[in-house]
Parts: C-alpha cells; sequence; structure tokens
C-alpha cells in the first residue's frame, strides 16, 4: 500500500516577554527540527503500521506481549471496549451473534480489549461471561495500549491481516458498521 | 499578552521499500465551543465566546527506541477546565528504550502500581486530568513472572510540574509463572512503596516533607472464580485537601471476588477509605497533582438521566461496596428467545465510616471495619436487554439512587431519593440505517423534582449519525428544557462532531472522579483522529 502523508504542525504561542518568548521558541525549535531531522535521515515513514510492541493484561493477571495476542491463522479484529460503554457493548453483541459464520468463512480471532480502569476492570471477568462472549478479552487498565495507538474514545476497532498489519481502523460504532467490517474481512 | 505564531509544514512522502524505518504516529483531538447567554437556565457565556482545547501528538518508534511529544493549546479552556490552563505549550515528551529485559523512559510517562490505590498517573481529557510524572521510570522483567517498577519524578501542573517530587517502586510477582504445579491457579503477589517529598520551612511541627504509602496486594484467579485484594497504609500528611488538621494515617482495603461460566458472572467488590488524599503538593485541590486514584465503587451509568446524581468519592473516609450479577437466558429458551436475553443487576452502597477514635494516640480516626448509619450513596439497577428478531433490539432499565447532597456536593439539603426507568428501542430498517431511541424519567419529591428525558438517533452506517435530545425538568418552577442536537461523521480513525444545544450544569464524572461544570448553551465543534 503506497500512499502519502502530509503531517502539519501548527504552533501558536503566547507569553509576557520577548526575551522569555524567544527561549520558548528556541526550545521548541530544537524538540521539533531533532524530530524532523530524524524523519528526514530515514526519509521514509513506514505506511503497512502493525500493532506496536506492548505488554497487556490477560483475565489471569499474566503480562503477555501484543505480538503473541494475535491471529497465526487468519485476520485479527481488535475492538477496544469498557463495561460502561453502551456502543461498545452493542457492537461486541452483535459481533457475538455473528462470530460463529465468521470464524467458519474467514477464521478471524475477535480479541476485546477493556480499557476500564481499576473502577470497572474487576468486573470485567463476569460481565465478559454473564454477557456469553467468545472474544479473547485483556485488560488495558491504565490505557497504556490505547494511548500508544492514539486513541481518543472507545468504541475503536482495528482489523488486521494474517501477516499483523492495520488494514482496516473504525472509530466509534453505529448498527450496520458490522456488516462493512464484514466485507471489509471477506476481501482479506 | 503578545501572541505570535509559528507555523510548519513538514511533508513526506512515504513508501514502503526500506525496512526498520520506523513508524511514525499521532493523534489530533479538538474541542471547539462557542457561548451564548441564556437566562432560562442561568448560562453566563464568558467575554471571550468561542473557547478550544487542542491537543496534537506525535510518537516516532525506531527498532528499540520511541519518542513523542504532544502539545496542547487551551485558547481559552472550555468552561468548566481549570482556568490555570488557558496558553499553549508541549505538555508532554519522552524518549524510551525498550528490551526484553529492562524499559527505561526519560521524560513524561503514566503509570499505575497494584489497582491505582498508592499510585496512578493517567490523563483524562474530559475531566482536565494529566498528573503525568516527569523524570525517569525504569522496567525490569528478570525472568517470566516478576516485574519490577521504579519511578522518579515530579507530576504535572497545568504547564508546570508541581512542588513535590515522587519516588516509587513497584514488585509484581506472578508465582503460577514461577513455580508450575499441574492444575494450578494464577497466583499473584504485589507490593509497592510510593514516597512524595515536599520542602516544607514553616512552623507546624505535624508537616513532614517525607510522607509514605505502602500497599499490599495478591490475587488468585481460577477457571470459574478470582479473587484479590490490596491494602494500603498512608502516613500523616496534614494537607489542604484534608483540611490541615487530620493527623492520623490513612488506610485503605479493596477486596474483589468474581465467580463466572459462560452465560453467568457475579462480581462483588467491597472497599473502604479512609484520610487517601494523596497529593505531590500540600496546597494542591480540585482535580490537581493526585498521586493515588480512588474512583467510585458504583455502576456507572450510560443513560443521562441517572447521570444527574453521579456518585463522587469520599476519599477521607467511606465503606461499602457493590453486587454485580450479569446473565444471559441461553438461545433457544423460552426467555432467551432466537438470540438470548441479557439481564444484568446491580447493586451499590457507600456509608460514612464508624465512630473517631477519641484516644490521641491512636494510629487511625476508626475502627477497621465499623461503617455509621448515615447513608451517602446507594444505587439499585436492574437492565434487560433482549434482541426481539435480526431488525428490533429493545432495553428496559429500572435504577433506583439514594443521593446524600449534603456529603457529595456540601450543600445543606436532605438526601435525594429517585427513580429511573428508561425504555430503549433499536430499529434497523436495512442493513446499514437504523433509528435508536430512548426515553427515561426521573421521579424525585426532592433536589429539582421531576425529569423526562428522550434521546432519537438516525444512524446511516457507517458515516453518519444525526442525534436530537432533550432532558425536561417539569419538576422545576420555570421548567427548563435541556435540548441539544447535532451529528456526527466518522471515517477510518477520525470522528467529527458538531452540536448545538444546552449543557445540564453540574457533577461531569468519569471513573468515579468528578469536575463540577456550569450550565452552559451554544454550539460544540469536536475533531478526534489518529494516524
Amino acid at each position: 500500500m503506497k500512499s502519502k502523508k502530509i503531517i502539519i504542525l501548527i504552533f501558536l504561542k503566547g507569553d509576557e516577554s520577548p526575551l522569555c518568548y524567544f527561549i520558548s521558541i528556541m526550545k521548541k525549535t530544537i524538540i521539533l527540527s531533532s524530530i524532523v531531522l530524524l524523519l528526514l535521515t530515514n526519509s521514509y515513514a513506514q505506511n503497512e503500521k502493525q500493532l506496536p510492541q506492548l505488554t497487556i493484561e490477560n483475565l489471569k493477571g499474566e503480562q503477555i506481549s501484543t505480538s503473541e495476542i494475535l491471529n497465526a491463522e487468519g485476520p485479527t479484529i481488535i475492538s477496544f471496549w469498557a463495561t460502561w460503554c453502551k456502543p461498545c457493548i452493542m457492537e461486541l453483541n452483535e459481533m457475538q451473534d455473528l462470530y460463529q459464520d465468521w470464524q467458519d468463512e474467514t477464521n478471524v480471532k475477535v480479541i476485546a480489549v477493556s480499557v476500564d480502569d481499576t473502577r470497572s476492570a474487576g468486573i470485567v471477568p463476569a460481565f465478559v461471561s454473564g454477557k456469553s462472549w467468545d472474544f479473547d478479552i485483556y485488560l488495558d487498565k491504565n490505557s497504556d495500549f490505547k494511548r500508544t495507538l492514539n486513541i481518543s474514545n472507545v468504541p475503536y476497532t482495528i482489523l488486521l491481516d494474517q501477516n499483523g498489519d492495520i488494514v482496516w481502523i473504525q472509530s466509534g460504532y453505529t448498527p450496520g458498521d458490522e456488516e462493512v467490517l464484514y466485507e471489509e474481512l471477506v476481501k482479506l | 499578552m503578545k501572541r505570535s505564531s509559528l507555523i510548519l509544514l513538514l511533508a513526506l512522502s512515504s513508501t514502503t521499500y526500506a525496512q526498520n524505518i520506523g513508524i511514525l504516529s499521532g493523534g489530533f483531538q479538538s474541542d471547539t465551543q462557542w457561548y451564548q447567554d441564556d437566562e432560562t437556565i442561568n448560562a453566563n457565556a464568558p467575554d471571550e465566546k468561542l473557547a478550544s482545547n487542542n491537543y496534537f501528538k506525535l510518537d516516532y518508534t525506531i527498532n528499540n527506541f520511541s519518542f513523542g511529544i504532544r502539545y496542547e493549546a487551551y485558547l481559552p479552556p472550555l468552561l468548566g477546565y481549570q482556568p490555570q490552563y488557558e496558553g499553549t505549550g508541549v505538555a508532554n515528551r519522552y524518549a524510551t528504550f525498550q528490551n526484553d529485559l529492562l524499559e527505561v523512559t526519560a521524560g513524561n510517562f503514566y503509570e499505575q502500581f497494584g489497582s491505582g490505590l498508592t499510585l496512578r498517573a493517567y490523563e483524562e481529557r474530559q475531566l482536565g486530568i494529566d498528573n503525568s510524572l516527569d523524570g525517569i521510570r525504569i522496567k525490569l522483567s528478570p525472568i517470566v513472572g516478576i516485574n519490577l517498577t521504579g519511578i522518579y519524578g515530579k507530576q504535572r501542573k497545568f504547564f508546570e510540574n508541581g512542588a513535590g517530587t515522587v519516588r516509587g517502586i513497584d514488585g509484581n510477582f506472578q508465582i503460577n509463572e514461577l513455580i508450575t504445579w499441574e492444575n494450578m491457579p494464577s497466583i499473584g503477589i504485589g507490593l509497592s512503596v510510593v514516597s512524595k517529598y515536599e520542602l516544607y520551612t514553616g512552623p507546624n511541627d505535624d508537616i513532614s516533607e517525607i510522607v509514605n504509602a505502602y500497599s499490599a496486594r495478591a490475587s488468585l484467579v481460577g477457571d470459574k472464580m478470582s479473587f484479590d485484594m490490596e491494602y494500603v497504609e498512608k502516613d500523616i500528611d496534614p494537607s489542604e485537601a484534608n483540611g490541615l488538621n487530620t493527623l492520623r494515617k490513612g488506610r485503605a482495603i479493596l477486596v474483589n471476588s468474581s465467580y463466572f461460566k459462560k452465560g453467568i458472572g457475579i462480581n462483588l467488590t467491597l472497599r473502604r477509605l479512609e484520610n487517601m488524599d494523596f497529593r505531590s503538593e500540600r496546597t494542591a485541590s480540585l482535580t490537581n497533582l493526585w498521586i493515588n486514584y480512588l474512583p467510585a465503587e458504583t455502576r456507572q451509568h450510560g443513560y443521562l438521566l441517572p447521570n444527574i446524581y453521579p456518585y463522587a468519592v469520599q476519599s477521607q473516609g467511606e465503606i461499602g461496596g457493590q453486587v454485580s450479577f450479569t446473565y444471559t437466558f441461553a438461545k433457544g429458551t423460552n426467555l432467551g428467545g432466537k438470540y438470548g436475553t441479557k439481564l444484568a443487576i446491580n447493586y451499590s452502597q457507600f456509608n460514612k465510616l464508624g465512630k473517631t477514635n477519641p484516644s490521641s494516640t491512636a494510629d487511625f480516626n476508626t475502627e477497621l471495619f465499623q461503617a455509621s448509619d448515615t447513608l451517602i450513596y446507594r444505587d439499585a439497577n436492574i437492565e434487560l436487554k433482549k434482541k426481539v428478531n435480526k431488525n428490533f433490539t429493545t432495553t428496559l432499565s429500572y435504577i433506583s439512587i439514594v443521593y446524600n447532597k449534603n456529603l457529595i456536593e456540601g450543600i445543606p439539603s436532605k438526601s435525594v431519593h429517585s427513580q429511573i426507568g428508561v425504555v430503549e428501542a433499536l430499529f434497523k430498517f436495512s442493513k446499514r440505517r437504523s433509528i435508536r431511541a430512548e426515553l427515561q424519567h426521573l421521579w424525585t419529591e426532592g433536589d429539582q423534582g421531576n425529569w423526562a428525558g428522550a434521546v432519537f438517533e438516525y444512524n446511516m452506517a457507517p458515516k453518519w449519525s444525526f442525534f436530537a435530545l432533550d432532558q425536561f425538568n417539569y419538576g422545576e418552577e420555570n421548567s427548563p428544557h435541556y435540548y441539544q442536537t447535532g451529528f456526527s461523521f466518522k471515517k477510518s480513525a477520525t470522528k467529527i462532531t458538531m452540536s448545538y444545544g444546552r449543557q445540564r450544569g453540574g457533577l461531569i464524572c468519569v471513573g468515579g472522579v468528578c469536575r463540577l461544570v456550569p450550565s452552559a448553551t451554544g454550539a460544540n465543534l469536536s475533531v478526534v483522529t489518529s494516524f
């Protein structure tokens, strides 16, 4: 997949004295130029994004590397959700109804990463069983995984192909989105 | 104040020939509101009618290294956010090195020890909370099953750092990964110490420059059940937040146990807090410079009206807990129907702590397991969700809340007893078109009286959604309507929402941490994307 990427940084700055202002601009210029330099020396940014390397907690409290959670025999869907998020639960309920058919057809694995913090993370195992969901469940209690992927709000759903490349992203959920996801899934 | 601007345009064309050229990623969020005066709901527009919160983040990862910065601009901050946020600047920058054995971060980082009762640095933009630590963090995993973390730094306070320094170590030992027996359940043990240092030159002998908090925790997870608990003690720490005259130690206990098998889940959480407000500056208040995290152990409701009476944690003293029961009536049974019917029941209650200990030499104010009769909050709720057929899903909810307004908001008044009923329906009239509607009613004799609410949503998957909602406080004398209408557009990782209407003033709570927002009327534009 080739595409052009344009990044625009806009910096607006106000400060009391011209000297302060000058110093702060200098500071920022140094930070920015080092990043720009870093990028320019490499010339290119990789476009086929994979998951970042992180450890994530499973329901047993064990730390698992994100590279180990993906499906080796087919595509993977990762859905970021929370017990208090109504659209997330709507989306996962729909996926549960379709999961068996999807698995038979495409061998897909669904991973549901809960971003519940300690307020509700303890409820997650009982909640998931009570809903009869068959997904692989992981906990992201302090939003480290969510932050690394720059996710602002849940639900947030990612489709990865068998090589682990991110091929499709959906931010938010509207009823019927699972049809779109299915179309993307069968393309793989 | 002088303003100037620097605009930097950087265009990178990207191809994918070379391996290991690193990954550049980032995110942008902008929330902008235009305010109007609105006498009906006592909303006063500020002098500057336009307010805007903006966040731009860039991360670059190559081999074992990652770097990132986050720029923030509050021009000025939205109403309800602390005015000290006004301005612009780099609010977060970091560099990390990582391999199988260790991870070292310099700069700003987020961290949580155990359940966060001793330490949690996190970001919650909706509340204007970012207590990230600026310093050094080292994580070590010498063997599978052992994770050690050490941190040293100062916490973010608006665009500066707070006065205190926070140091901490945490060890997590997953016993079942260290020793293997057959059919062994997962057993974990954790220990942490968090220490705060802040210079003090005043005359008060009770104030110590160093305040420590100690925590021990254990967890046990089997195939059908789990159990975990954490115990925390904190040194004497008189501060602005606890009234400067709290000369006793703090302590907290959290117990969490679950039973689960397919189709059924039960969870019981118990928690007791005493004198647990812990901040890295003695004079800090509101949501500033928290070192630890004390969420409300109550259900966070997704509907509008129950959120009129949310629980706010009483970090100085509360005892209580919650029970949740989730159940699916299996497919093909009478109640389950073709798709299975989902039931959720939840009950939570928190009381004030028991009698104060009169002895001046006692470490703690109250006995460990004593509750007083004073109820702070109670919430009993039940939800039944049924997918009737492929195109029609309905949800019924009933919620009963007792809200001690006097203790939670500090406003002298009686406790508010309220009952809330919600009917929700989702009707799909084609594969991608649907209508979702909610009808809600809140009954109460106290406070502002009855409310009625309705939400109407028209969805065109995958891109468009249009909505209109109203919360009508007809129990109040001037019977204000809090209406709002708008739409959202989403494509891939981008979501844009525009709306116009009234925002109800009151507590906005995320995870039981709350901030007070004033009533406001106006137009809102929100843009979120990641790349």
